[in-house]
């Protein structure tokens, strides 16, 4: 009877509080859906089968750890705003006679409601709405495959094992909260901690160090390889930083602009200026995270849809000719040019752009204008070294070298010097080349590229300072067609080519961009996906955290502003203020967010190299635009939390 | 002249849920001259907070007019109503409403600041008040900081800074412990002997018994009223307690 008693006040208590229980409810039901989701589908029997699937399901692997470490930080996280929100109840209750252990009952018993509903509202549209999921990361990914989405008791179980732990944390907290605090203080503590606070230069000083620490770190990156090390280390300095910077570094300059007197007593910034620094204390925090969190859907979200857009750039990068064939000896080229117009004529495409030749490969360090072949320095180069005649059969335009000319191109940047000495021997260059027949001229590179032409075989000889390097002949072309009828062509090309005894005999490899593709969309697709799906996680958790902040904005303001009117400002004055302030705290995370991701724009576009996206301007493209649809949700979702918090303030 | 004419002032709340009507004010007439010390009393329910907040300009009346220097207050454009509170009347509260996110010193000035004086003006105006109302080594300090007594005196620093033609009053004392209630009643009425005019709502006869005249608000209606006329302040005290004892006696008989 008693148990029946405690159980309705429960369930009473959480509809008379829905303004703030049902968000936690729906996010809790979110979150749930999106575990759930992401489990079936690193669980799905079905993807192993599909080609080029393993590696989309290890991303979900991933995915499944992230969510499932996130949803229980955000779940934690909105539970304190609640029960801090809730603590002067708690006290009544105390002050009207109920005993502790009776409160801890209560809360336990609303901890399980609101978490059966949420979980198991969750778990439903899991069921429903993973399947359009699941068919969009197959679609993403390529694949036409019908895949079943079954209701999987494993994901069930997984999903409920991770918010068991979640609430269980969140129910721990509650009780010690509940059973610190004394009756008065739990009636007061909603009243409590209204200090102004204390300026602490030594944090906002740590704070712009380490912000300019993780900035610098990201602007000064020199290398791809290099990025993947220090972004991390970046990342955790700015994040750092801006915690620093938005709890100690906003209050130190609002009083510092409180202290100068004609600024401050004046009517717009007197309001605001006090306003900050006393919002700024109870929301730094929150503030913070909504910037990181911020930047992480900005960050994830553009560099996978750099990488997903960028799918042919890097195919391009790669296969300078679509097909591609390294041979060893120059014995077969007759045969091998036979087989592919013939087998093109059988797949009703031409080949175009033919181009042979027949080059040295090795690697040197360039320091100043000396290649060194013994150098292990981080400047080292790969160098390719051929005469003029297969510079012409490769498709270059021939020039009379002398023997002491070359030609130079480098993938990346100018080599803006007329001379290159290769160890002892001095050549002059003749002409630094714009384009290369079989590279591209790149932005940036993993590796950096130098192509050398030499007058003939003499010249090269010469070169190589009575060393022997690898040589091997390249072939390649492209195909004029249609693209399945391509695709049809690589692969029977190659099974020809294998079974051509004088061809396979002297292949080296042989690779296609029709070969590639599929991969590349497969792997590029599941990065786009987990961007996407972590976006929408992140950005759910920052709604949800905007939501609790002006909720809890509302009610404190609400009494000031009331004041305020009292003492002489009109309704007009007063609607200004807070939309200054409101309009300031807002949209503070989000600029300070661009502003990392524009940061952190060098060191991700060289991460993106990795993965042959070396156009700038395409992955600055799909930065901005990333930015510009995410600064249209974040405006959405201000205009629906905005509603709320002027309702509370002018009720 | 009387700075101040409430003519048959009526409030009607409109009936809440299942309730009846509820008739505040039914019919309020008084007048306030230029520097006297007005304080209005009655039970409480009786629509003192009505009264003064329809003076105050934050509510409208059902009926009536309210004339201050002999204008009505009620014609004021709702855009020019917030710097009309602001030059002319001065207010203090029962609660205080002190911002806490201000220093005592910038809550006094907000009303300044929103005039868009300059700060050099402010602190001219200010030393000599703080240092009558005793708060001058407190003013760096927040609300949350300091004794109910000395917000209070904050907080009629705030209403006086204006220099207003007319300073209310809404239960001053009702939050205050009686020393520091005995202390703002002498800092009222000595700023009363230095000419300013004071409207005061209480439920206090020791907090009326500093005022020059007494209302007595009943069923909506001014029942009566007594003077002080030089008389000293226990009797003046003795005599409004006899009235709220009619007062009381009147509703039951
Ligand atoms: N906003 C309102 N809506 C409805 N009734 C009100 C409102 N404010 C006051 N009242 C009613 O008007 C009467 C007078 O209230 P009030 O002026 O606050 O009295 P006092 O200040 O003398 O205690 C009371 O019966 C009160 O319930
Ligand atoms: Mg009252």
């Amino acid at each position: 009877m008693r148990r029946f008693l405690y159980g309705r006040l429960a369930l009473s208590n959480l509809i008379k509080n829905r303004r703030l229980t049902l968000p936690y409810l729906l996010a809790c039901a979110g979150t749930t859906m999106m575990l759930y989701s992401v489990v079936e589908i690193a669980l799905n029997k079905g993807m192993l089968h599909l080609p080029g699937s393993a590696f989309v399901q290890s991303l979900m692997v991933m995915g499944q750890l992230i969510v499932s470490v996130f949803a229980v930080i955000v779940l934690f996280y909105t539970n304190g705003f609640l029960i801090k929100g809730r603590m002067r109840e708690l006290g009544l209750y105390a002050v009207l006679g109920m005993e502790k252990r009776h409160i801890a009952q209560v809360l336990a018993l609303e901890t399980l409601f609101s978490g059966l509903a949420g979980v198991g509202l969750g778990l439903l549209a899991g069921m429903l709405f993973g399947k359009l999921l699941f068919l969009l990361l197959l679609r993403m990914v390529g694949k036409t495959a019908a895949l079943p989405f079954q209701i999987s008791l494993p994901a069930i179980v997984q999903t409920c094992v991770v918010f068991v732990v979640a609430f269980t944390l969140i129910l721990v907290s509650n009780l010690r909260a509940v059973g610190k605090a004394r009756p008065m203080e739990l009636l007061q503590s909603a009243k409590a901690g209204e200090r102004e606070p204390k300026t602490s230069w030594f944090a906002a000083i740590l704070g712009l160090l380490s912000l300019g620490g993780g900035y610098g770190l990201a602007l000064w990156v020199k290398s791809p390889i290099e990025a993947i090390g220090i972004f991390f280390v970046a990342v955790l300095l700015v994040i750092l930083g801006t915690h620093l910077l938005f709890r100690a570094g906003s209050i130190a300059l609002l009083k510092l602009l409180r202290a100068s007197k004609s600024y401050y007593y004046k009517p717009d910034h007197f309001i605001s200026v006090s306003g900050m620094i006393y919002r700024m204390r109870k929301n730094a925090t929150g503030l913070a995270n909504i910037c990181i969190l911020c930047t992480m859907v900005l960050v994830a979200v553009s560099t996978t849809v750099s990488l997903y857009l960028g799918v042919e750039k890097s195919l391009r990068a790669q296969f300078p000719r679509s097909v591609e064939l390294y041979l060893y000896d120059q014995g077969p080229l007759g045969s091998v040019r036979l087989l592919a117009e013939d087998t093109a004529r059988d797949h009703s495409v031409a080949v175009d752009q033919y181009a042979q030749g027949e080059m040295s490969r090795m690697y040197a360090d360039l320091q100043g204008d000396t290649l060194d072949y013994d150098g292990v320095a981080a400047t080292v180069q790969r160098c390719y070294f051929m005469p003029m005649e297969a510079y012409e059969t490769l498709g270059g335009e021939r020039q009379e070298l002398q023997e002491d000319e070359v030609l130079l191109f480098r993938n990346v940047g100018a080599y803006g010097q007329d001379h290159v000495v290769i160890e002892t021997e001095a050549f002059r260059v003749k002409e630094e080349l714009n384009s290369f027949p079989i590279a591209q001229k790149e932005m940036q590179s993993v590796e950096n590229t130098m192509f050398l032409v030499f007058a003939d075989e003499t010249a090269m000889e010469r070169a190589f300072c009575g060393r022997d390097f690898e040589r091997f002949i390249y072939v390649g072309f492209d195909l004029k067609g249609s693209e399945e009828d391509a695709a049809a062509f690589s692969s029977d090309f190659y099974e020809r080519c294998q079974a051509d005894e004088a061809i396979q005999a002297t292949l080296i490899s042989s690779d296609s961009v029709y070969a590639q593709r599929e991969t590349w969309i497969a792997t590029n697709g599941g990065f786009l996906f987990l961007g996407l799906f972590l976006g929408a996680l992140f950005m759910l958790s920052m709604v949800l955290i905007i939501y609790y902040k002006q909720v809890s904005e509302g009610l404190e303001d609400s009494e000031r502003f009331i004041i305020m009117q009292k003492v002489g400002m009109s309704r007009r004055e007063v609607q200004r203020a807070i939309n200054s302030q409101v309009v300031t705290v807002f949209f503070l995370p989000l600029a300070v967010a661009v502003l990392h991701t524009f940061v952190a724009f060098p060191v991700l576009s060289k991460m993106l190299a990795l993965f042959f996206i070396n156009d700038l301007w395409h992955t600055a493209f799909c930065m901005l635009g990333t930015i510009a649809a995410f600064s249209v949700l974040y405006v959405i979702a201000y205009f629906l939390t905005a509603r709320v918090y002027y309702r509370l303030v002018t009720r | 002249m009387a700075i101040l004419e409430v003519k048959g002032l009526k409030k009607t709340y409109a009936a809440r849920l299942g309730g009846d009507k509820v008739h505040a004010l039914t019919g309020v007439s008084f007048s306030v001259e230029q520097g006297e010390f007005v304080a209005i009393m009655g039970e409480s329910g009786s629509g003192k907070t009505t009264l003064l907040n329809i003076v105050a300009s934050f509510d409208k009346p059902t009926g009536g007019d309210v004339l201050l220097e002999g204008r009505s207050i009620l014609q004021i454009p709702e855009d020019r109503l917030a710097a009309f509170r602001r030059e002319k009347l001065g207010f203090v509260f029962q609660d205080f409403n002190l911002l806490d996110t201000f220093t005592l010193r910038d809550n006094i000035f907000l009303p300044l600041v929103l005039a868009g004086k300059n700060h050099v003006e402010m602190a001219r105006r200010l030393t000599p008040l703080a240092d009558a109302l005793g708060i001058a080594d407190i003013l760096g300090k927040f609300p949350y900081e300091v004794s109910g007594g000395q917000k209070q005196r904050a907080a009629v620093a705030r209403a006086l800074i204006t220099d207003p033609k007319l300073l209310m009053a809404d239960e001053p004392t009702g939050a205050l412990d009686s020393r520091a209630a005995t202390a703002l009643m002498q800092q009222f009425e000595r700023l009363n002997r230095e000419g300013q005019t004071i409207l005061m709502v209480t439920h206090s006869a020791i907090a009326a018994s500093y005022a020059g005249r007494v209302l007595f608000i009943k069923d909506g209606q001014v029942f009566q009223q007594i003077y002080r006329a030089g008389r000293d302040r226990q009797k003046m005290q003795q005599e409004i307690a006899d009235t709220l004892l009619l007062l009381s006696g009147g509703g039951q008989g």
